[in-house]
């Protein structure tokens, strides 16, 4: 894996990573991505992909109102909040 | 009950220093649970399952109110107000929660080493690690700190610590226990699992945290008692003996107490069976090809604005990467950085599809075998318990670990670990007993048998006080 693609990734991936964890990320992530090879001996062509376990039916709850927890709750767990909300560096230019 | 919670105390104070199992241990919180329990005795209610048990629980999963820090710098200091089905069953059950256990950090790795505070260390052997992910919950009850603990399985994270640590866990069917107050790592894999000293405590454990929940859509409905129906004794079971499972690259006193559990089931009347899993060898790259996946989308949500520490950053964007890159160890960052590039445009359908699909053979290949037999019998683990910083400089290497462990879970299958014996230097050696979906308590059951037949006591290692 390139240094380039090492950057790519880390800015889908949304981490900062110093120039030392850029090249070891790079070396390690190319020497198991060339084990992961070993899939391509196999024979798919014919194979549905299996996302979730077998005999998963994905049941629904009937729809009644209950208690749940208060969103005012987990506002006050993070470090920057004005309740009810949380607060972060302004995302639209011009208000 | 005040008595048993001042003792649990007393030996994490003891000999928590040198095992390093907990991460959190809250003696108001202790001693105000072994008060509600007494005044529930005293008010005549004597139910309940675990009725001053103390029960660790690995710091994954929330209880109300104690730091729930997954072993990351990331959720330091993170506090949730409510408490897991898993922890809401058990405190109905009376048991006495005795802190949080130690693991990888987001239960990422097999060693807990991965910790973002201190591996944990094995009580049969503090050169050694204890396994992991769940390797504090492993610690805890094989130093007598617990009696049962909680942990989760991904990839093996409750068996192989069991195995490097002599006692049972079990990994349950996927479904079969609820998720609810867990931290997600990888969501078609994650289940909840128990450890005990022995069979039977893993059975109660299960009984307990087993069963429906609203609350988690994946989350099995089918009553907890049909499961426990027609549970076979040990004459004509069939069991499946892979030869994948007999390599010459596990270490001989593996192989060695493998061949004498085998001897000693054939003796009181199981029936041995070859069946075949040629797909075991491409187990690995599935596995972390679908967990890193999974990871890359689960972890998103750890960005600084929700919970724990935030790195200020110039716009958003900045803060989260900030945040991020500061709060996530080494192995987190490496599987979010692979599980991203697996899913990324162009390579998708080279390294995640084709994992799912391999993932489809696999789960066929033990359709398979289990209308052929009742179990499929192998180690845990290929070595013992190894020595601390022996695989910690190259990944690849930890992977490898879960070479046993993988492949089920990948199928949705319960599992189980049995300690069968010891090496030379007293390093328990753990079985694995696998068998089709809903069979956990037949598994159980078979673990009981071999408990019997190897007559292996299982109690807690001595520890050097203090190490």
């Amino acid at each position: 894996m390139k240094p380039e693609e090492i950057d790519k990734i880390a800015t889908l991936a949304r981490i900062e990573l110093s120039t030392e964890e850029k090249r070891r990320f790079a070396e390690q992530l190319t020497s198991i991505l060339g084990y992961f090879q070993k899939l391509q001996e196999l024979d798919t062509r014919e194979v549905p992909p299996l996302s979730h376990s077998p005999d998963q039916r994905g049941p629904t709850r009937p729809d009644e109102p209950c208690s749940s927890i208060h969103p005012v709750e987990l506002v006050r767990l993070s470090q920057c909040h004005q309740e009810p909300f949380f607060v972060v560096p302004r995302v639209l230019e011009g208000l | 009950m005040l008595d048993i919670a001042e003792d649990s105390l007393a030996r994490i104070e003891d000999l928590d220093p040198g095992v390093h199992a907990f991460l959190h241990v809250d003696r108001d919180h202790v001693l105000a649970q072994a008060r509600a329990i007494d005044s529930r005795v005293k008010s005549g209610d004597r139910e309940g399952a675990l009725l001053g048990v103390p029960v660790a629980i690995k710091d994954n999963l929330c209880i109300a109110g104690l730091p729930t820090t997954c072993a990351s710098r990331i959720l330091e200091g993170y506090r949730p107000t409510y408490d897991a089905t898993v922890v809401e069953r058990l405190r109905a059950a009376g048991a006495l929660l005795i802190g949080k256990t130690n693991l990888d950090e987001y239960a990422m790795g097999a060693s807990t080493e991965n910790s973002a505070w201190f591996p944990t260390r094995n009580p049969h052997d503090l050169k050694r690690v204890a396994g992991g992910s769940s390797g504090g919950s492993a610690a805890a009850i094989a130093s007598g700190m617990a009696l049962c603990a909680l942990g989760s399985d991904t990839g093996g994270s409750v068996r192989q610590p069991a195995s490097f640590c002599g006692l049972t866990g079990l990994r349950p069917t996927y479904g079969l226990v609820s998720r609810y107050g867990l931290v997600a790592f990888a969501s078609s894999l994650d289940q909840v699992g128990p450890l005990a000293l022995n069979a039977e405590d893993t059975e109660i454990l299960l009984s307990v945290i087993a069963g429906p929940d609203a609350r988690d859509s994946t989350c099995r409905t089918r009553p907890l008692a049909e499961y426990r129906r027609d549970l076979p004794g040990l004459r004509g079971v069939r069991i499946g003996a892979p030869p994948q499972y007999e390599s010459d690259a596990i270490d001989r006193p593996v192989r060695q107490a493998m061949a004498r559990l085998r001897a000693a089931l054939e003796e009181a009347g199981a029936e041995f069976v070859r069946v075949d899993l040629p797909l075991t060898d491409y187990a690995i790259p599935t596995y972390y090809l679908v967990v890193t996946s999974e990871a890359s989308s689960n972890l998103a949500r750890f960005d600084g604005v929700r919970y724990g520490p935030r790195s200020e950053g110039a716009d958003l964007a900045d803060l989260y990467r900030r945040t991020r890159g500061r709060g996530f160890g080494d192995e987190v960052k490496r599987r979010i950085m692979l599980g991203t590039f697996a899913l990324s445009s162009g390579y998708y359908d080279a390294y995640y599809k084709k994992a799912l699909q391999v993932r489809q053979m696999i789960a066929r290949e033990f359709d398979a075998a289990f209308s052929k037999v009742d179990f499929i019998l192998g180690p845990t683990a290929p070595t013992p318990a190894f020595n601390i910083g022996e695989k910690s400089s190259d990944p690849l290497q930890l992977y490898l670990c879960d070479v046993f462990t993988a492949p089920s879970s990948l199928a949705g299958i319960p599992g189980l670990s049995v300690p069968v014996g010891f090496t030379e230097s007293r390093l328990p050696i753990g079985a694995q007993i696998l068998g089709p979906p809903g069979s956990d308590f037949r598994i159980l059951r078979l673990a009981r048998d071999v408990e019997r037949l190897l007559g292996i006591e299982n109690r807690p290692a001595e520890v050097s006080r203090g190490a």
